[in-house]
């Protein structure tokens, strides 16, 4: 009995032993097994046409695809930022002539006071005039007061961060930086005509004397 | 004044309008050269031929999403292996099919092979493969996503690394042992058989 179970014992170790580390051939041909059964594992192929399929879906939703923040956005940008140089040469060209008169805030209101001396000394003006100088005179001003409270920089226009509409405007100049050059020489060119003209009817457009 | 303003406008869009032409062309060509590769690389997260093809036109979408970048990526294989990989890995969780569990699963016990059919009939045979799927789908997710990579006849060491990842060496050791576990089965298999 105990020789049977000593025996028993023994096959067990054995298959155990064996279960562990087969042997070199074995391992081989369970190699080749698995590498046999990956392969059809993974061995898939796609129904007919699926480039067809594929290609065509792409052509539908490209009309709706957005494309990034690629051109489009770009473009707008680049469109806004000429948009707005546009405006403010125009709006400082129109202001050129104002800013001839300097504003000293002294001379303001020296004239200021000088404006309601001759209003006390012109009896014979008619109230509603006489109450806007006055209003004038003693209206708080907020604007000089603005200024006043920004410190004054050393530089203008005071340094700042591009904003990213200018940060897209340059990154498109540094990628298209030939597209930019047309455009920047375009738009020279339009400032000199601008220019050329308004000098030419200002000289020949007659005094209008009143 | 005015047609030189036209003009600029004009010669920025038809750039813009060649740029999108090139990258629809370039996307064209991925499609061509590489739908197979998206495809069983779909497959092999997720099992099935619908489910693939859907992930596969899900991974040129994405690729459409992102045309305007097409030119700058270096290797647009490896890019899209990764792209696909995400939306199958994404569209698998979705689905549920693909559950993580241990390799002893007491819940999910292996289907067992008839003593009876022979080595070469199991190789051959839907029983096999049955299991191999089995073994595969119970292999934790670590070794199991590194060698169904590596299964896909299309993609390197290299580029199954790139896709999840990780360092070569670490693909390599990764699907050393998840093949020691598919052989370890196959063996205790065998011994059954036998």
């Amino acid at each position: 009995m105990a020789k049977g179970v000593g025996e028993e014992h023994g096959r067990n170790e054995r298959r155990e032993s064996w279960q562990a580390a087969p042997p070199q051939i074995e391992r081989d041909a369970l190699d080749r097994e698995l590498d046999a059964a990956l392969a059809n594992y993974a061995a898939v192929e796609p129904r007919s046409g699926l480039e067809q399929r594929v290609l065509a879906n792409l052509e539908a939703r490209r009309d709706h695809a957005p494309v990034g923040i690629g051109w489009r956005w770009l473009l707008a940008s680049a469109l806004t930022v000429v948009v707005l140089v546009l405006g403010l040469s125009l709006s400082s060209r129109m202001r050129k002539p104002q800013s001839a008169k300097a504003i000293d805030p002294r001379s303001e209101h020296a004239a200021r006071s000088a404006q309601m001396g001759n209003l006390a000394s012109h009896p014979q003006l008619p109230a509603p005039h006489r109450a806007s100088v006055k209003a004038a005179a003693h209206r708080p001003r907020n604007s000089t007061a603005l200024a006043t409270a920004v410190p004054r920089l050393q530089q203008f226009p005071s340094p700042r961060p591009l904003s990213e509409q200018e940060m897209l405007l340059a990154r498109y100049v540094a990628k298209y930086p030939e597209h930019a050059a047309l455009i920047a020489e375009a738009r020279a060119e339009t400032l000199r005509r601008d220019a050329a003209e308004e000098l030419r009817e200002a000289t020949s457009e007659p005094d209008v004397q009143p | 004044m005015r047609t030189e303003r036209v003009l600029a406008g004009e010669l920025l869009l038809s750039g813009m309008a060649t740029a999108e032409r090139k990258q629809d062309e370039l996307l064209e060509d991925l499609v061509h050269q590489h739908s197979r590769l998206v495809y069983r690389i779909a497959y092999a997260a997720l099992r099935s031929h619908h489910d693939a093809e859907d992930a596969t036109q899900e991974t040129f979408f994405r690729a459409l999403r992102f045309r305007s970048k097409l030119a700058a990526v270096a290797d647009h294989k490896s890019w899209l292996a990764r792209i696909a990989w995400r939306v199958a890995v994404e569209r698998s969780r979705k689905i549920c099919r693909k559950r993580e569990v241990s390799l002893d699963d007491p819940e999910n016990p292996l289907p067992m092979i008839s003593a009876e059919s022979s080595a070469d009939d199991a190789i051959q045979g839907f029983e096999i493969h049955a299991r191999l799927e089995g073994w595969i789908a119970r292999l934790p997710k670590k070794l199991r996503e590194p060698l169904i990579l590596s299964t896909v006849e299309e993609m390197s060491p290299r580029e199954v690394a790139a896709t999840l990842g990780i360092s070569q060496a670490a693909v390599r050791s990764r699907v050393f042992r998840a093949r020691q576990v598919l052989r370890e089965k196959l063996g205790e298999q065998a011994g059954d058989r036998s």
